[in-house]
């Protein structure tokens, strides 16, 4: 009963915030880069909703529409990583010698650097100052590529495992193709974890991009993003005047829990 | 005898894991598109050909088999390199750096334990209790607050209520309440994201050992409360104990990037931002190598105490890893 309150919270929660995101241009009454010079760090009032940051600029706007940045780079870069580790996963299946081996030394050697390092090193080595389209595509696949490791030694190891039950032997004796194997026995078992990995990477991957643009690897200015409402925050006149660029961390953190929740229910059937 | 091979084989592990990391970001920093001195072609005082001199000078001109090797020479050294930002070895950019991350962190991770341990143990033991349920909900909120959001609130929190001191303090020669106090933020924002996972795994371990058979036994034969705990159940959940050592060591180096940044402490978390940012090649490299041989060690010293604590695995293990 109270699980079901909780799952029902989750769900409820994370169809909101879509909703409210996808419906952006239309709640929101200032466009995002809107400057209003006159009243740098409003308070929350009727014409800005949640107030303006340190250039006017209208922060309930800039929620939303940055949340689609946030939202939609952790949920591309989540989709990337699953879908890496699928295809990480069927080559461990259908293989049994050299390319097992190969995909599961190269998942050990990703999981050998700690996930923020790892991170950061990919961004290192890539251009610094890009156009707000091409940064989202970027740090999107930057997350993607460096956290795929995690889902595909999962994978891997469980497409290894079913390959190796007797009933696919079984199967594999009869004559059955790689298609067919793949098709029939190892998708089945392997799309059900995949679906609980993407759950499991999504918050992450949301609040892996606020690190990086919070620390300016990231999206840059003047587009919006989560991270780019958070950084002016790490100044301390700032934090004490403008309190409500804060607002995506309420967010942020029920966005995790609500992930949380529902993979951790998932896991539980 | 048995143990000595099981060891070496790790270290082999970990070297050859350790080699590849530096080839392969040795290769990833070849595709890259610019270097350290494309960023200073906006100085006057950088003419084209100065910063082919200086190219030249840090052997940025060369090919890539070159630079490896000159990197790998100057590894076997103890230098590590050489950064361009500060002009002077790696190993003595790092160093001091390196040494305030595994302060900051081992004084973390014990704190974290510390608090961590007795309201695990409490949890279990009064299991089902409004002790456990309070326990459960604490964490969960907890597991909601990753680093970077517990570091940002507090960022918000210290700077409303004035808690950021902006003293000027030189590490080398401060005292010891000086060094806590610039540790306190930081730290707790390490320990905050380690609780609820110690928390939560320890309350699983303990209730886990807390249902084997011998335990029963113990409870009918009259022991009870802290001898019944602390004597008999938890020495068996030694094994999980200990594997959640080592994971919220691993958990702690990458966090610390997060920590130190946001509160300025300089440890190595804000200079691998810096070099990065900067294009400083070699130390990029090697802080995401001495961050790999960190999580190697943490994971290390915990498959260690395992087979020390385990008599299982030193009797039929031979030497494999212990699970």
């Amino acid at each position: 009963m109270k699980g079901r309150a909780l799952r029902t919270f989750a769900v409820g929660y994370l169809a909101l915030l879509v909703l409210a995101l996808a419906l952006a241009p239309w709640l929101a009454r200032h466009a995002p880069e809107q400057q209003n010079r006159d009243c740098p760090c409003a308070g929350p009032g009727w014409q800005y909703l949640l107030g303006t940051d340190e250039l006017g600029r209208d922060v309930w706007s800039r929620l939303l529409h940055g949340g689609r940045i946030s939202l939609g780079a952790g949920l591309i870069a989540a989709g990337l990583s699953v879908g890496l580790g699928l295809l990480a996963g069927a080559a461990a299946g259908l293989s049994r010698g050299l390319l097992r081996r190969m995909v599961l030394a190269l998942a050990e050697l990703f999981l050998s650097v700690p996930w923020l390092y790892l991170l950061l090193a990919i961004r290192a080595f890539l251009p610094l100052t890009l156009g707000p389209g091409q940064v989202l595509l970027l740090v999107s696949a930057v997350i993607g590529v460096a956290g795929w490791a995690r889902p595909g030694r999962l994978l891997a190891q469980m497409a290894a495992e079913v390959r190796e039950r007797e009933y696919v032997e079984a199967a594999e004796s009869f004559g059955a193709g790689r298609w067919y194997l793949m098709k029939r026995h190892l998708l089945p078992e392997l799309l059900p974890l995949a679906a609980t990995q993407f759950l499991l990477l999504l918050p992450g991957y949301v609040l892996a991009e606020v690190t990086l643009t919070l620390f300016g690897l990231g999206v840059g200015e003047p587009a919006a993003s989560w991270g780019n409402l958070l950084a002016p925050l790490r100044h301390p006149a700032t934090a004490a005047n403008c309190l409500q660029l804060a607002a995506p961390l309420p967010l942020l953190a029920l966005l995790v829990l609500s992930c949380e929740l529902l993979s951790r229910d998932r896991a539980r059937q | 005898m048995r143990f000595l091979v099981f060891v070496l084989r790790r270290l082999a592990a970990t070297a050859l894991t350790l080699a590849a990391v530096s080839v392969l970001s040795f290769l990833l920093m070849d595709l890259a598109p610019g270097d350290f001195f494309d960023d200073m072609r906006l100085s006057p005082q950088m003419t084209p050909e100065t910063a082919a001199a200086l190219r030249a000078r840090y052997g940025l001109d060369k090919g890539f088999a070159e630079r490896y090797s000159a990197w790998c020479k100057s590894a076997l050294k103890g230098e590590f390199g050489v950064s361009m930002a500060y002009d002077m070895p790696a190993s003595k950019l790092l160093a001091p750096r390196l040494k305030n991350t595994l302060l900051l962190g081992g004084l973390s991770m014990i704190v974290a334990w510390l608090v961590s341990f007795p309201i695990a143990l409490l949890a279990a033991a009064r299991r089902h209790s409004w002790v456990d349920r309070a326990v459960q909900a604490a964490t969960a909120a907890a597991l909601a607050l990753p680093e970077i959001l517990f570091g940002m609130l507090l960022l918000l929190a210290a700077a409303k209520f004035g808690w950021l001191n902006s003293e000027v303090v030189y590490l080398e020669n401060a005292t010891v309440s000086q060094l806590l106090g610039k540790m306190l933020l930081p730290g707790l924002v390490l320990a905050f994201a380690a609780f609820p996972v110690i928390v939560r795994n320890l309350r699983t371990a303990l209730i886990e050992a807390a249902e084997a058979p011998f335990v029963r036994e113990a409870r009918a034969a009259g022991i009870r409360g802290a001898r019944l705990w602390l004597g008999q159940i938890l020495p068996a959940a030694a094994n999980p104990i200990i594997t959640l050592l080592g994971l919220s060591a691993a958990g702690l180096i990458g966090g610390s990037v997060i920590a130190e940044t946001l509160f300025s402490w300089p440890g190595a978390g804000p200079l691998f931002i810096e070099s990065i940012m900067g294009r400083d090649a070699h130390i990029v490299l090697d802080l995401a190598l001495a961050s790999a041989a960190l999580l190697a060690a943490a994971n290390f010293a915990s498959e260690i105490l395992l087979y020390a604590a385990d008599p299982r695995l030193r009797a039929e293990g031979g030497g494999r890893t212990p699970r």
